[in-house]
């Protein structure tokens, strides 16, 4: 969203516009919830959090707290941060394993029927892409994101320039969303 | 932070495989958390690496299973490794056929009684990477996380081959001369799992550790590995990194506040195996 399109968006909220409320949360929810799993690791509470932060940037908007409303991405960002480290603040790592109950409400629940079909024939996507790659290609995409190493150490082990470890993520990137909307089709 | 920048630096990747520094990472939220086209990427690549362990993890455990009912250290193994293993084999049968036209009845001899040990060998082999495999999962279980729920260690760890396990001391600060650690590493195996054991603090959230070479360079590191409740944080390596030499474990714990503290360092000596 633009600058002057988010400094437009508040003085809808302002001017008691609803339908700039949920423009507001249509527009942000997904990025702040990527952004809250990955501050929280947890599925249920980046949820919670998300509902958090959308109350409360709507509450600092109609307070006219939100003093540049240009910088609305920034704002609503550094909220949903500081709600994540709020709560681990609050709660500490020992009491939340305290109780054997909690440890249950945390742990995802099985896969259903559905869910191990539809990894069975990602997994089959998957397997085409790497057999369609040369063997570097997928020595690349298994060190960096399987083994989880740095993107400079396997440039200098495999002699490549950044721009081709680059095009390497990205045609199989590409390659595995085709072969996705396959799937979804 | 624009496309241009975005594209130039494969920030989507790093950012999915946790690896953005705390700046980086601040600003491309700033950009992603409203671009439609940036948001595709990330779920997109995400999407692509949690297929990929998905298929690591997959071909482990048939290499395991198919290792086990077979007896032979070749079957059932991934398609990362085929073409390796292609050329390995070939170059043994190739010194077999030489050695046996060369030495006569004396090498079938000798060769025989090889044989015999490699296969007493390669017993203890498998019986000590399926101890480490299950005291593994049993760690990763204690740890309370999932592997779907967070790009973390204990996915990392979950989807891993078996591996040897080395239990490693704390290094204590004032300590000199050789590592009082020492690990054998078998040529076999493509990991290795070192259990680290130190006293934990409540403020941490979670944990980094980095494997350093007697230089002080880093060859691996890991972040998001979660601390359990009791007991010791186990990381697995890919054992290709360790030479003959002297390495360094440093773990530090991630506060509140974000900021990375050192927790617990581990030096050992690593002695690859014939």
């Amino acid at each position: 969203m633009e600058a002057a399109q988010a400094g437009q968006l508040v003085a809808r909220i302002l001017a008691g516009e609803k339908a700039a409320e949920s423009e507001l949360v249509q527009q942000y929810s997904r990025g702040v919830s990527i952004i809250l799993i990955r501050a929280t690791g947890d599925h249920s509470l980046s949820q919670d959090l998300s509902q958090e932060t959308f109350q409360l940037t709507l509450e600092k908007i109609r307070h006219g707290e939100v003093r540049e409303p240009e910088k609305l991405s920034g704002f609503i960002c550094s909220l949903a941060r500081n709600l994540a480290t709020d709560h681990y603040r609050r709660s500490r790592w020992s009491e939340q394993f305290a109780d054997p109950e909690a440890v249950e409400l945390i742990a995802e629940t099985a896969p259903s029927q559905l869910d191990r079909v539809l990894q069975a024939e990602k997994s089959k996507r998957v397997r085409q892409l790497l057999s369609e790659l040369s063997s570097r290609d997928r020595e690349i995409l298994k060190r960096f994101y399987i083994e989880e190493e740095d993107k400079d150490q396997i440039c200098a082990d495999l002699k490549l320039s950044s721009l081709h470890f680059n095009r390497v993520l990205h045609r199989a990137r590409e390659r595995y969303r085709e072969l996705y909307r396959r799937l979804g089709s | 932070m624009d496309h241009d920048y975005i594209n130039e630096h494969s920030v989507v990747a790093l950012y999915v495989t946790g690896k953005l520094s705390p700046e980086e990472r601040s600003g491309f939220e700033e950009h992603f958390v409203d671009c439609q086209q940036c948001l595709d990427q990330i779920k997109l690549t995400d999407d692509l690496r949690r297929a990929l362990k998905g298929v690591a993890k997959e071909d482990a455990a048939r290499s395991y299973n198919a290792r086990e009912a077979a007896g032979a250290p070749w079957a059932g193994i991934a398609v990362w490794q085929q073409p390796r293993i292609v050329a390995y084999a070939s170059l043994v049968l190739a010194f077999a056929l030489t050695g046996a036209l060369v030495a006569g009845v004396r090498y079938h001899r000798s060769e025989l009684a090889d044989a015999r040990r490699t296969s007493d060998d390669w017993q203890r082999r498998y019986a000590d990477e399926r101890r480490a495999r299950e005291t593994l999962q049993e760690q990763v279980e204690q740890s309370g996380k999932t592997p779907s729920q967070s790009p973390d260690q204990t996915q990392l760890a979950a989807n891993l081959p078996p591996a040897p396990l080395f239990f490693l001391n704390v290094t204590r600060g004032g300590e000199q001369g050789e590592p009082a650690n020492r690990i054998a590493v078998p040529p076999a195996s493509p990991w290795i799992a070192l259990s680290l054991e130190f006293e934990k603090d409540p403020a941490f959230r979670s944990y980094r550790a980095r494997l350093n070479d007697a230089q002080g360079r880093t060859l691996w590191s890991a972040e998001n590995i979660p601390s359990p409740p009791a007991g010791a944080i186990a990381i697995t390596l890919p054992s290709h990194l360790l030479s003959k030499g002297d390495y360094s474990v440093v773990v530090e714990g991630l506060t509140a506040t974000g900021r990375y503290l050192p927790a617990a360092h581990f030096a050992f000596q690593a002695n690859p195996t014939k």
